[in-house]
């Protein structure tokens, strides 16, 4: 589904640089429910936005499905984050001037997977548990409830892939777990999901669990059967 | 990119606008001027040209010839109709007849009427020889129900009169017949009468009015002319002038150098209001825009990340600037409009210039022109933050090393 | 509250649209009513002095906008805002009508009852007559 080779991201900052991503490699297959581990300042957003075809890598290649996105023009990448890619930011990232009906139907401007978007929408929010607050803005919201309406917004195109970044960092335990099993069940029904988060209660909804550390990705050497609750190493796989 | 459905761009416009009130009715504030200003002094130049057009419509002649003396009277007679009387010394009238390129020629007589108290309209007589006349017979072409007999008068627009009514000048009583169409110049204070019945009057303003009227016999004011089809008025009227010495010649042309002499003030301060207004306005709106792009820099990146494509994110600051454009074009072209036409009068005495409201169509090509200069103008005011927003990746806005 | 504070602004401004309504035909932009009422014309007609007789009615709907912005400002109720934006509206129409339609001005284009004042009660008018429609709205949406 979506592979990175050898990709770094380097940012300077007057004389100094900030390397926060160091050759990092990665083979997401179709169907995984990866989790990456890390605190935070460790790269995990910029490995994820590299992934996504948001942040352009210093050095290496991303592709999705086989395309190198590197070498694709801005149009169509834009298009391929419409289609296929349901994006959560940390920061929930919900547009302020319009409603939380609205912002869920904000990736169908660019992409349309069907004629009710709406009752979609509607049924999306009722999911994460907004079905009251559809008509209310943003700034009326509490951050776990902007999270969940951030979680329904990257739902509506029903993408391949899922990268979510920290989707439970707001939310309270009993949420969490809502959103995690709708998640798991997506998964299940065939939806890829790379998710960053720094819980590692959330190890055994994966599939694969990685670690990531100071720009540097590694692989958690687990059993590949989730929910489990087998130890964890640090790695190479064998 | 609209989404029936769903959401569609123009709400995701409107919703960002209504988000920015303050800030948004300054840059109306800005548009509408521009727009008011330019339309403005369109509207004044545009509404005297074809005020003029349709007076010397009215007047069917080509040319008017005045004695030397009397050019400028001449002038008031057709641009505003402040009344006047003066003659030629000596008539010409046939001379002017003969010569080549002369079509038709008329002669007509100019008595200003008394003033009798603050309330009454000034008002110019023009007498005509009904026999050669070429103005009111058109006219009465095309009013055949109307006849020009003894002590009819034909009256301009502003002459407070109903037509089977009475007028009085100088004593004498006269019945009016018909009135002419506004033209917006000084036909509109003038009343047409016969030469005999002007004599009458005259002859009887010793016993009956305030003030006796000398009107010498078989003398003019001015002669109308129509020239041959297919020969340049100007050569005729330089052949007139040249072959009946003390006369000098009025042409269309000529009056409207004089009206945008008078004009050219009232213009060029509207036209410099609109230019210097636009000049401060565009860095104005471009740091406003620039602003406003900085601030929705984090929108714009979170739309590119959800799939938007540059050409959307371009869109979208446009249309947010077009928007503003046009509202505050049509405020400020709709205010002017309004202004302009119940102020009309006043511009109209003030200024001393010939004036009507111009056609829709014109008022429509000069709305237009001014709505596309904002439009010109807040695309230009939003090249540096598209320009930026071209150039930049899509998680830049949101910011860099998150974690 | 700030809304009332807004709405006492606007109580505020109606009382001097009113003033300004009756000022202007006798004071700001002055009709000539130099003769009385009625005018004897050279051409032997008699005419009313409309213009007069327009200043008079103006200062009586004037004074009516004056003592429906006092009320907007010594009692702001939802009511009361409602039903000044309606009489506001209204009073606005007939600082337009009277001299247009209802009395009128000198037909004369070049008195000053038409260049001047007619033109500044029509502006006085609409804006009188859009504080009404923005009072009447902002009491239908509370």
């Amino acid at each position: 589904m979506i592979e990175a080779i050898g990709v770094t991201k380097t940012y300077r900052t007057g004389s100094s640089e900030v390397r926060a991503v160091d050759n990092a490699h990665l083979h997401v297959h179709s169907g995984e429910f990866i989790l990456i581990l890390g605190r935070s300042g460790s790269g995990k957003s910029t490995l994820l936005g590299m992934l996504a075809g948001l942040i352009r890598p210093s050095a290496g290649t991303v592709r999705f499905k086989g395309m190198d996105i590197g070498i694709l023009s801005d149009d169509r990448i834009s298009e391929i984050r419409a289609r296929e890619i349901g994006f959560i930011f940390q920061f929930s990232g919900l547009l302020p001037t319009i409603t939380v009906l609205e912002n869920v139907l904000v990736p169908s401007l660019f992409y349309r997977s069907g004629d009710n978007c709406r009752s979609r929408a509607l049924d999306l929010l009722d999911t994460v548990g907004l079905s009251e607050r559809t008509a209310a803005y943003p700034r009326t919201l509490s951050s776990g409830e902007m999270k969940r309406a951030a979680i329904a917004r990257a739902l509506i195109n029903t993408p391949s892939v899922l990268i979510a970044d920290e989707p439970t960092g707001d939310l309270d335990i009993d949420t969490e777990f809502e959103i995690m099993e709708l998640f798991s069940r997506l998964n299940r029904e065939g939806m890829t999901v790379v998710m960053v988060t720094h819980n590692p209660d959330l190890v055994p909804y994966a599939t694969r669990t990685l670690g990531m550390d100071r720009g540097m990705l590694s692989e958690r050497f687990l059993s590949l059967h989730p929910g489990n609750g087998s130890s964890t190493g640090t790695g190479n796989p064998p | 990119m609209s989404n029936l459905s769903g959401f569609r761009f123009s709400k995701l416009v409107g919703r960002n606008l209504a988000n920015r009130p303050y800030r948004n009715i300054a840059t109306i504030f800005a548009f509408a001027l521009i727009a008011g200003t330019l339309f403005s002094s369109q509207f004044l130049s545009n509404g005297a040209e074809q005020s003029l057009d349709a007076g010397m419509d009215r007047l069917g002649a080509d040319i008017m010839v005045v004695p030397d003396k009397y050019l400028f009277a001449g002038q008031t007679v057709l641009l505003t109709g402040e009344p006047t009387t003066f003659f030629f010394e000596d008539a010409g009238f046939e001379e002017i007849s003969r010569i080549p390129g002369v079509a038709k020629a008329s002669p007509q007589m100019y008595i200003a009427t008394l003033f009798a108290s603050c309330c009454a309209a000034p008002v110019q007589m023009i007498a005509i020889d009904p026999e050669t006349d070429f103005t009111i017979s058109a006219w009465l072409v095309d009013n055949p129900g109307v006849k020009m007999g003894e002590d009819d008068i034909i009256i301009g627009s502003n002459i407070i009169q109903d037509p089977g009514k009475e007028l009085m000048f100088y004593g004498h009583i006269f019945h009016v017949v018909g009135t002419l169409d506004q033209t917006g110049t000084g036909m509109d204070n003038s009343v047409f009468t016969r030469f005999e019945d002007a004599y009458v009057m005259a002859g009887e303003s010793g016993a009956k009015a305030v003030k006796k009227l000398n009107i010498p016999r078989e003398m003019a004011s001015a002669v109308l002319v129509k020239v041959e089809p297919g020969m340049s008025p100007e050569a005729v009227a330089d052949e007139i002038e040249r072959q009946v010495p003390g006369t000098r010649t009025i042409l269309p042309n000529g009056l409207m150098s004089a009206v945008n002499g008078q004009l050219a003030a009232v213009t060029l301060l509207l036209e410099g209001s609109a230019v210097a207004v636009t000049v401060v306005s565009i860095p104005l709106l471009g740091l406003v825009s620039a602003l406003v792009a900085n601030e929705q820099k984090k929108d714009i990146s979170i739309l590119r990340a959800l799939g938007a494509t540059k050409g959307f994110v371009t869109w979208l600051i446009l249309a947010e600037s077009f928007a503003l454009a046009i509202i505050g074009s049509i405020i400020g072209i709709g205010v002017a409009t309004w202004f302009l036409v119940i102020y009309q009068d006043f511009i109209t005495f003030s200024l001393k210039i010939p004036f009507i409201i111009p056609s829709n169509l014109t008022i429509l090509a000069e709305g237009g022109g001014a709505l596309l200069l904002s439009v010109a103008i807040a695309g230009t005011a939003s090249i540096y933050p598209v320009f930026r927003i071209t150039r930049s990746e899509p998680y830049e806005g949101i910011g860099r090393g998150v974690s | 509250m700030a809304t009332d504070k807004k709405i006492s602004g606007i109580g505020a401004l109606l009382i001097v649209l009113g003033l300004l309504v009756i000022l202007t035909p006798w004071v700001l932009f002055p009709v000539c009513e130099v003769e009385g009422l009625y005018l004897k014309t050279a051409a032997g007609m008699q005419i009313p002095m409309k213009c007069g007789w327009t200043a008079r009615a103006e200062t009586g709907v004037g004074a009516l906008i004056m003592v429906a912005g006092g009320l907007l400002v010594v009692r702001s109720t939802p009511e009361t805002r409602q039903a000044v934006g309606v009489f506001s509206a209204a009073a606005g129409i007939l600082v337009i009508l009277f001299p247009t339609f209802l009395i009128g001005m000198c037909a004369v284009a070049d008195h000053p009852c038409r260049q001047l004042t007619l033109p500044a009660l029509e502006v006085l008018g609409v804006i009188v007559v859009l504080i009404g429609a923005y009072l009447i709205w902002k009491g239908g949406n509370e």
